[in-house]
């Protein structure tokens, strides 16, 4: 029914979404992990750079990426003259735009997770012969571990849907960095463009929802395992 | 021998003590407020005092002049947290075996086998801790604390979420597991009957000072101890054993030192030891013998000494062990009591509450 062509930009979201969500986690896990400690020093800087991705419009930071990561900018630059990497207008533009816009709503849902976590296991942990680090992976790392979970697919689907940002950092090249809303864009943009729409926008629907009732589901689980 | 002297300084209150332990239980007692935990998370190396020296057998743990400051994983103390805090995502033979994975430059010296009888949880190994009951879960937590073979154990409240009932159940392994496995033990709790219970030594903790320390019988006699005591219930605690049951009368005999007192029917075979506790506000004094009364405990008694506690007057009573009675200035007087005199000390067999296993 449906040709390659067609559902590229499904199978490029996914190539996309999920390189994205595999290289926040870490750096979202370790800075939840900071901020949910009750005495931080700088809490409001680092929280405020982790979200303003959050609401500034995404163009905007899309724009700021591409100053920063685009052939003449800095950072850009640096990796095309060192590693021969170009990040702006190909598909892993599209993943870092993605990342960025992403990245806060993981923070946050890591967050809780951790705050959730009883700070006296871990005293009777390290009581145990336990030290900090040990304690972070033999204890706090798994409690949180379907937060984290609930986390990913949040972010993944955050990302699947990333639109503003995406366009200018990585620009709208069909087969290369045309992820689904892009497609849809274009679709509604162009004369008969209706069916193809319409497909993107129920395999759309139907990925988001997927995730959303999956990253519900792991948290639910861990809430019934707490009572 | 375990030397502490720490001080930390909060908004609203000040921890200041200096006390040692020798190689025995030692209960801490208090009402909450008092700086139990605090002193607690201080010695298992959970919170820096402001300034201080901790000691275990020559070996300095913690000294703000120095600064040495061993972490909590290295000093090898064994916390029993209340609520127990097991793993919730490990079954119980995993929390069990927790601490005893991670003994550091020690020998272990005990093993999970061992725990395991002591303390009767072999049924629960492949549980989670989710499933267990409150009693049950602190059991766990004793043995998990137990096989990371520790120098101390420090048991911050282990009975303070447990109910009423279930309490006497697991003090007795409490007791057993500190005495099986010979160690030095520190015990936090505001119920007195747990700290006369499971310490002979108990240092009285009140606004973060320590106001008295020793044998129960002995401190609390001071007004000060007494008024934090009376708070919480005051109790005569007695050890002692099943002579017979007789559920004919409905009653159990009991032998403590010379005294037999008859209680509620306990559940334990003649021979086995047993726990009894009773207010001592329940305990009625008598100059003469009375005639015909339903009080099945009459015993003949001397009064071995006085104590003035602000309203109250404290008597100690010699009935062949030794117990506290608490009268209001106007019995004292009318009764006309004097050290030696002799007396009938009344109790009901369902005043006592009684502790088996």
């Amino acid at each position: 029914m449906l040709n390659a062509a067609e559902w590229a930009p499904v199978l490029l979201s996914f190539q996309v979404a999920i390189l994205a969500t595999l290289f926040i986690i870490p750096p979202a896990v370790a800075v939840a992990w900071l901020l949910a400690r009750p005495r931080l020093r700088g809490r409001l800087l680092i929280e405020t750079v982790v979200t303003a991705p959050l609401v500034m419009p995404p163009i905007i930071t899309g724009y700021l990426l591409l100053l920063l990561l685009g052939r003449a900018g800095p950072v850009g630059g640096w990796l095309r003259s060192t590693f021969g990497i170009d990040i702006a207008f190909t598909w892993i533009g599209a993943a870092v735009a993605a990342g960025v816009l992403a990245f806060p709503l993981v923070v946050r849902a890591v967050q809780l997770s951790f705050e959730s976590v009883d700070r006296r296991l871990e005293g009777a942990s390290r009581t145990l012969g336990a030290g900090p680090w040990d304690t972070f992976f033999s204890v706090t790392l798994p409690l949180a571990a379907p937060g984290i979970l609930a986390g990913a697919l949040l972010g993944f689907a955050r990302c699947l849907g990333e639109f503003g940002a995406t366009i200018v950092l990585a620009g709208n090249i069909p087969g290369q960095t045309q992820t689904i809303p892009l497609a849809v864009y274009s679709a509604i943009n162009t004369p008969g463009g209706e069916q193809k729409a319409m497909f993107l926008l129920l395999v759309s629907i139907a990925l988001s929802i997927g995730a959303l009732v999956v990253s519900q589901l792991s948290t639910r689980k861990k809430r019934g395992a707490k009572a | 021998m375990i030397e502490i002297t720490a001080r930390k300084r909060f908004a609203d209150f000040d921890l200041d003590v200096e006390f040692s332990l020798p190689g025995e239980p030692v209960a801490v007692f208090g009402p909450s407020g008092a700086g139990k935990s605090t002193l607690l998370n201080i010695v298992a190396g959970l919170l820096k005092p402001d300034s201080g020296r901790i000691s275990i057998n020559g070996e300095l743990l913690y000294d703000s002049t120095t600064g040495i400051d061993t972490p909590a994983e290295r000093r090898g103390f064994g916390l029993v947290p209340q609520e127990g805090l097991l793993f919730p995502h490990r079954t119980v033979r995993d929390n069990l075996l927790f601490g005893y994975k991670r003994v550091h430059g020690r020998p272990r010296t005990i093993e999970l086998d061992e725990v395991v009888d002591v303390l009767e949880i072999g049924s629960l190994l492949y549980r989670y801790p989710a499933t267990l009951s409150g009693g049950e879960a602190q059991r766990v937590a004793l043995g998990r604390a137990l096989l990371a073979s520790p120098r101390l154990l420090l048991f911050d409240e282990p009975l303070a979420s447990v109910d009423e009932r279930l309490k006497w159940r697991i003090l007795p392994y409490l007791k057993l597991a500190v005495s099986y496995f010979n160690l030095p033990a520190l015990y936090v709790s505001h119920d007195p009957t747990e700290v006369t219970s499971i310490a002979s030594r108990i240092v009285v903790l009140h606004g973060g000072r320590i106001v008295a320390a020793g044998p129960y019988l002995e401190i609390i006699d001071l007004p000060e101890v007494y008024g934090v005591f009376t708070r919480e219930g005051v109790n005569n605690v007695l050890t002692g054993t099943v002579e017979a049951n007789l559920p004919q009368y409905g009653y159990s005999v009991v032998g403590v030192g010379e005294a037999t007192f008859k209680v509620a029917l306990a559940n334990a075979p003649p021979g086995s030891e047993i726990g009894l506790a009773i207010k001592a506000n329940e305990v009625i004094i008598a100059r003469e013998r009375p005639g015909k009364i339903s009080t099945r405990n009459v015993l003949k008694g001397k009064v071995a000494g006085f104590a003035n506690v602000g309203s109250l007057i404290l008597v100690h009573v010699d009935v062949g062990c030794e117990i506290i009675v608490e009268l209001t200035h106007g019995a004292a007087t009318e009764l006309l009591l004097a050290e030696g005199t002799e007396i009938w000390v009344l109790i009901k067999s369902n005043a006592f509450q009684i502790q088996t296993r």
